[in-house]
């Protein structure tokens, strides 16, 4: 019940689009605004790091927030993290550390005590309840300018609306893979315990943790991205569209159904994904566009080149 | 020449102009169209428009005669709905273009998305380039044109219409072939080509309807009517007439049966509430009436007029069709006396109805069957069927004998087929489309009229807040009593939760958003009197909808025959010799009379509760009697109420008669005395006013005592609609493929683990010791359907091939292990019975590839399930009854259904759960009770009495007897059928879900009607579950 919108900039030129990254990804949502009023959010993949890890927490208003902060900072050095930079932003705290250990594990010392939204040396995932356009200035995203990103609007269905169960979903302890989705997984209780079994953990009820969980389950035991999402349109039931973003990849896997909509406008320099046409013309305003749909039952994966 | 410039004017403006320009014959350009939304809906002038860029969904739509050009591309449903005219789109198509197209010509220059042409009538539809998958999607006419590739699936499921592929067929799709075109044919696509100015060259291969699929088969043996205590009640034994009946029918005709009415078992319901107040206060003063306000309006939120009800009721929907058009008339006429609404149902709008309407609301379902924009103008209000209480998941049925060549013309199709419209909008798959249907309808009638939905109570919880979320006007609700005129009867009872959970969990989904009362909910499904309607008020609905009960006041009888077109009195057919004896005049009085009678009743209890409008009813004017009722309403439970009303309100017998009870425990003999009398009285006999309402607030004996043990009966599914797609149960694929080995991880088979597959997850029993020629059909039946035998003998098996009575082929055998039982190696798997008093015997299989398993009692249990973890066994089997190896041991007593609920309880405390399959034994009848098991966690059940009954078996004394002479082709057929139809309904019921395959079923799929169920099975009451999350 929502839009997707993906944007990926295959060889780093940018000629064409006179936006931002970040103002992209927020034209194609509030083009599409109608398929989801009741939250937003973007995974946003900044310039990597190489030895940090670039990591976002939900932390409380005033003074829980304050107070969660320092449960944070505290649970990192703990875990053997420099915390090297930091700031609140709306519901969020991001944090840049230096960690030498392994980062699952670090996501399961810090679920402990706290919500991670996302790490990974590139990846920021912003989310909250509201619309992408004022969220937007909220938190600064069309300053983002980077390479690629995912973005969605949700109407809340299953679960409820609070910026946790707001997309994209981070692939919990996996650095830097997060996906959105449009649809709705009908075997998720099969599915969320059968991974919950194996050990994976779950912040909300909301379907598209499910997948990002899965895909990162698929991917703990070896599988390449595409074999997971290969292996997704048979194991997920229901009616889906959804984007899984990487370092330098955007992937989708469709339904065999084709319920949910997935517009793709390819050019030399950029791949831009939306829900609908409408979304892919606000980067385009006045021209007409060379568009496609995937196929039923098909995924894929869109590479950057340099 | 007009110019509009959309990136200067909204939609909404643009359009209204656009229908200016064309009332004044101007042509229109539209610039920076930026493919946006619902340009050019509702026209239905001739004029011609030039779109200079893109056009987003719905170009054209619900429209007549428009000439329009797009110069690049269109998204979903460009032309829905087109009566005349011509779209021509320079670039590509998204889905579903020229979707319930029904006239006119459409021309995409590129290639087109899925699905197109879904549900389209007549007229043309022409794709250039390729289509994509599903092209002519249960088509119903009209002519498709596809120069490219046809597409995966080309013609799925269509009913008529013709579509020309100049390219490759990439493949057919289910009831579609492929045959030359005749020489009109190629004439017709010369000359169209030519007009459009579209240079092609190639032949052409033409795909239609094969014509299989379009009927049933050899119709239903009619039924006789059982008496519902026979089947539902205190009293009701688990092989009853119903249940052998339902397993005779099945192995007759080999598919899930079909009948019309509506739920027949008792649910809690409102005769298990009571007003607080002292009932002989309520009735006591004549006057209430005038001192009362009941009107009501619904629908006005988002800026149309609402609907003016001069009280809370209105008329549900019924389609002319379901009934017969004197009825449709009648129901008009009925509903302008009282001041009130009444309603299309599906199949367009009646013109003798909307004339004799005061108040109509146009209905629009899945198939767009009769569906226009003229009609649409006419009428007071726009509804949007999702699913509806007696069948969610399932679209509208007619069967031949009722779809004449009038109805067939009036909804756009062929007649002569037992029509199964779809179970879902080709453009609303969920919330997100849905509130790009509604706008359309608005943009169509200018933001007009009230749009509505129509919607069977399941999630409702998570599908009302949708619904209010995408800024609808008012929401029909249906409760699992629902009514309707042909469904499967399976989903009539079990899927669905009722009424009064229903607007339980619309008013809670509302508080969870701070929504309450915001969204108007006309709550319906077994809902009799005022009495009735006034708890539904109390309880947060602002208006009831009366649909059996109508039927009933109009002179239906009961006979439950409604789908198959005979109904005696006229009512629910097409057949002019019964269309005749009803009388529209004389019938129309009576149901005016029947609505004035629940206007008394209901301007009386308002009144006797000491208020003077309608919507100050609340709950605080209500208890609950029963614990259900308590449970699922939250009212306080107080049963010295009961005691109470019985005390203070005199027993008239006025309306207790003797004759045999109805089939319906919702519409009992009682029930159905009242509403005749309701439908008799006037408001000046009193006296009798008064005696009708004693008896409608007098609370009926609980249905759910409390030494009634929790029965697998009292589950029921919950449908998917908004918040979940419905798996089309006519026509869309939905596995049963059953494998039966230990899994590991997310499902998956161990390396070198022994491995049974199986078509069906279905197991037989019980025919070790039966006659020789019962064995071999059994085994024949098993080998063609792929099921398995559980025995200590295995079934004759001559061998490999196809199955005859020759060689009956071989089906997988699970030989039952007992203490002095030698294992055989021939075995698939070898279960162990810790049964008797052999003690428990290690087990061990023969062959590496040989399951191993275990049954076990609920005695033997708890230390079994640990063992055979530890030992990594392939299966446990949960034995229900006293020892699986006694023959027809099932018929000694109900079976133990603890014992599923705690293997689920145990595995899941262990964390192991699937990791060992389960396999329920003991008291499956039916593909329905088979889907509850898989949700509850089993991979397979074991049917040992129904499949004898199946092969014509007969209950006697105490154990099962087959014919001596019964010849086993016959019983093979007989038994095949059953499994078939068994598995139909096992798949419909998952489907209805929205699964693709029948072991996603969860129990989270689940609720409880009884709370002796809900202990007994861990499934929470419907309604009742506590609130999942904050919102």
């Amino acid at each position: 019940m929502c839009a997707i919108a993906g944007i990926l900039f295959k060889n780093g030129k940018r000629r064409n689009l006179r936006m931002t990254t970040g103002k992209a990804l927020t034209e194609m949502l509030d083009a599409t605004l109608h398929r989801g009023p009741d939250s937003a959010g973007w995974a946003l993949y900044r310039e990597p790091l190489a030895d940090e890890w670039r990591l976002r927490f939900f932390v409380g208003e005033g003074e829980k927030g304050g107070e969660d902060i320092r449960l944070i900072q505290m649970q990192l050095e703990a875990a053997g993290a420099r915390i090297l930079r930091g700031h609140k932003e709306g519901c969020t705290y991001g944090v840049v550390i230096g960690y030498a250990g392994d980062l699952l594990a670090l996501t399961r010392t810090m679920e402990r005590v706290c919500k991670p939204v996302s790490m990974g040396r590139s990846l920021d995932i912003i989310k909250d309840v509201g619309q992408p356009r004022s969220l937007a200035d909220r938190y600064a995203i069309t300053e983002f300018d980077g390479t690629h990103g995912i973005a969605h609007i949700r109407l809340a269905t299953e679960s409820g609306v609070h910026p946790d169960t707001s997309h994209p979903f981070w692939a919990s302890g996996f650095a830097d893979v997060a996906t959105v989705h449009n649809g709705q997984i009908t075997n998720y209780w099969i599915m969320r315990r059968r991974l919950e079994r194996q050990g994976m953990t779950f912040q909300t009820e909301n379907d598209t943790e499910l997948v990002a969980v899965y895909l990162a389950y698929r991917m703990s035991e070896g599988a390449s991205l595409e074999d997971a999402l290969e292996s997704s349109v048979e194991d997920l039931d229901g009616t889906f569209s959804y984007l899984v973003a990487t370092r330098d990849s955007i992937g989708y896997a469709k339904d065999p159904l084709a319920a949910k909509p997935l517009v793709v406008y390819e050019n030399d320099e950029l791949i831009a994904v939306s829900s609908e046409e409408v979304g892919l013309n606000r980067l385009f305003p006045g021209q007409s566009l060379e568009t496609s749909e995937p196929p039923p039952g098909t995924f894929g994966l869109w590479k950057r080149n340099d | 020449m007009a110019t509009i410039d959309l990136s200067k004017m909204s939609i909404r403006t643009a359009n209204e102009v656009i229908k200016g320009h064309g009332a004044n014959h101007r042509d229109v350009e539209i610039i920076n169209p930026d493919a946006k939304h619902y340009i050019a809906v509702g026209l239905s002038n001739p004029i011609r428009m030039r779109i200079r860029g893109s056009a987003g969904y719905f170009c054209g739509g619900l429209s007549d005669g428009p000439i329009i050009e797009v110069d690049k591309n269109v998204s979903w449903g460009v032309g829905d709905n087109m009566l005349a005219g011509s779209i021509v789109v320079g670039g590509n198509a998204g889905a579903i273009a020229g979707e319930a197209l029904r006239g006119g010509e459409i021309v995409i220059r590129g290639n087109m998305g899925s699905r197109a042409g879904q549900v389209m009538k007549k007229g043309t539809l022409c794709c250039c380039g390729h289509s994509s998958f599903m092209a002519g999607y249960m088509m119903y006419g009209g002519r498709m044109v596809i120069l490219g590739n046809s597409g995966q699936k080309v013609g799925e499921d269509m009913a008529g219409g013709e579509i020309f592929v100049g390219g490759r067929i990439d493949s057919l799709g289910h009831d579609a072939m492929v045959c030359d075109p005749a020489p009109e044919d190629l004439e017709f696509l010369r000359e169209f080509l030519d007009r459009y100015g579209i240079d092609f060259r190639g032949g052409f291969r033409k795909v239609v309807c094969a014509g299989k699929g379009l009927r049933y088969g050899a119709p239903e043996p009619r039924s006789v009517r059982i008496p519902f205590p026979v089947f539902s009640g205190p009293d009701a034994e688990a092989w009853n007439a119903r249940t052998r009946e339902d397993i005779r029918v099945k192995s007759a005709t080999g598919r899930y049966r079909i009948r019309g009415y509506g739920a027949a078992r008792h649910m809690p319901h409102f005769g298990d509430l009571a007003f607080k107040a002292d009932p002989t206060r309520i009735g006591h003063d004549a006057g209430a009436l005038s001192r009362v306000n009941l009107r009501t309006f619904v629908g006005g939120k988002h800026g149309g007029r609402a609907l003016d009800l001069s009280m809370p009721v209105l008329i549900a929907p019924m389609s002319y069709g379901a009934v017969s058009g004197r009825m449709k008339a009648a129901l008009g006429m009925a509903s302008r006396l009282s001041g009130i609404c009444e309603n299309t149902g599906e199949g367009g709008m009646y013109s003798v109805e909307r004339a004799e309407a005061q108040q109509l609301i146009a209905q629009c379902l899945s198939g767009r069957l009769g569906w226009n924009i003229h009609d649409m103008k006419r009428s007071d209000a726009i509804e949007l069927y999702i699913s509806q209480g007696a069948k969610p998941g399932l679209g509208g049925q007619l069967m031949a004998s009722k779809l004449t060549a009038e109805i067939a013309e009036m909804r756009g199709i062929p007649a002569g087929m037992d029509l199964r419209s779809p179970s879902r909008h080709p453009d609303v798959l969920g919330g997100d489309d849905l509130i790009m249907k509604i706008n359309e309808f608005r943009e169509a009638v200018g933001w007009r009229l009230p749009v509505g939905l129509k919607l069977g109570a399941g999630r409702t919880r998570d599908d009302i807040k949708i619904a209010l979320k995408d800024g609808l006007d008012f929401v029909e609700l249906d409760g699992l009593q629902g009514g309707t005129g042909a469904g499967a009867s399976e989903v009539l009872e079990y899927v669905g939760i009722p009424t009064l959970a229903a607007i339980m969990e619309a008013t809670d989904g509302l508080e969870e958003i701070d929504a309450r009362g915001q969204l108007p909910i006309v709550l319906m499904g077994g809902i009799q009197n005022g009495v009735d309607a006034a708890k539904a008020i109390a309880l947060g609905a602002t208006a009831v909808g009366l649909g059996t009960s109508m039927l009933i006041a109009a002179g239906c009888i009961g006979c439950m025959q409604c789908s198959t077109g005979r109904c005696p009195v006229g009512i629910a057919t097409q057949d002019p010799h019964l269309v005749e004896k009803f009388d529209v005049e004389s019938k129309a009085v009576r149901m005016h009379r029947y609505l004035e009678s629940i206007r008394w009743q209901l301007a009386a209890v308002v009144h006797g509760l000491g208020y003077s409008e309608v919507g100050q009813l609340n709950r605080d004017d209500l208890v609950a009697l029963t614990p259900e009722a308590a449970a699922m309403t939250r009212l306080p439970y107080a049963p010295e109420v009961r005691e109470q009303l019985l005390r203070s309100l005199p027993e008239s017998g006025d309306f207790h008669r003797t004759d045999s009870e109805t089939g319906s425990a919702g519409f009992n003999r009682k029930a159905r005395t009242l509403i005749h009398s309701m439908s008799r009285a006037t408001l000046e006999d009193g006296d009798l006013q008064r005696r009708m309402l004693a008896e409608l607030l007098s609370p009926r004996e609980n249905p759910f005592p409390d030494e009634r043990p929790g029965q697998l009966d009292d589950l029921v599914f919950l449908s998917a609609a908004l918040t979940r797609l419905v798996i089309d149960p006519y026509r869309e694929a939905c596995s049963t493929r059953t494998r039966i080995s230990r899994t590991e991880g997310i499902g998956r088979l161990p390396d070198g683990a022994a491995s049974v597959e199986m078509e069906q997850p279905f197991l037989f029993t019980g025919f070790d010791e039966s006659p020789e020629p019962v064995r071999k059909a059994v085994a024949m039946a098993l080998a063609a359907t792929s099921c398995g035998y559980v025995g200590r003998r295995a079934l004759p098996n001559a061998g490999n091939g196809h199955p005859s009575e020759g060689n009956p082929g071989r089906c997988s055998w699970f030989q039952l292990v007992l203490p002095e039982d030698e294992p055989s190696p021939e075995a698939d798997g070898l279960i162990y019975c810790f049964h008797g008093n052999g003690g428990p015997r290690r087990p061990v299989r023969l062959r590496s590839d040989q399951l191993l398993g275990v049954a076990v009692s609920s005695g033997s249990f708890p230390a079994a399930v640990p063992h055979a973890l530890a030992e990594k066994l392939d299966m446990i089997l949960l034995d229900g009854t006293r020892g699986i190896h006694r023959p027809w041991v099932e018929l000694d007593a109900p079976p133990d259904w603890t014992l599923i609920r705690d293997a689920l309880r145990l595995l899941r405390e262990l964390r192991r759960e699937e990791e060992i399959p389960l396999i329920h034994f003991g008291g499956m009848r039916s593909g329905t009770d088979a889907a509850k098991i898989l949700a509850l966690n089993g991979q397979a059940c074991v049917f040992g009495v129904a499949a004898g009954l199946a092969l014509g078996g007969a209950i006697k004394d105490g154990t099962l007897r087959f014919d001596p002479k019964g010849s086993p082709g016959e019983m093979s057929r007989a038994l095949v059928n059953w499994i078939q139809s068994t598995s139909q309904e096992t798949a419909i019921i998952a489907r209805c879900t929205g699964k693709t395959r029948v072991h996603n079923l969860e129990p989270e799929d689940m609720r409880s009607i009884s709370v002796a169920a809900s202990l007994a099975f861990d499934i929470p009451l419907a309604s009742g579950q506590n609130r999942r999350e904050a919102f």
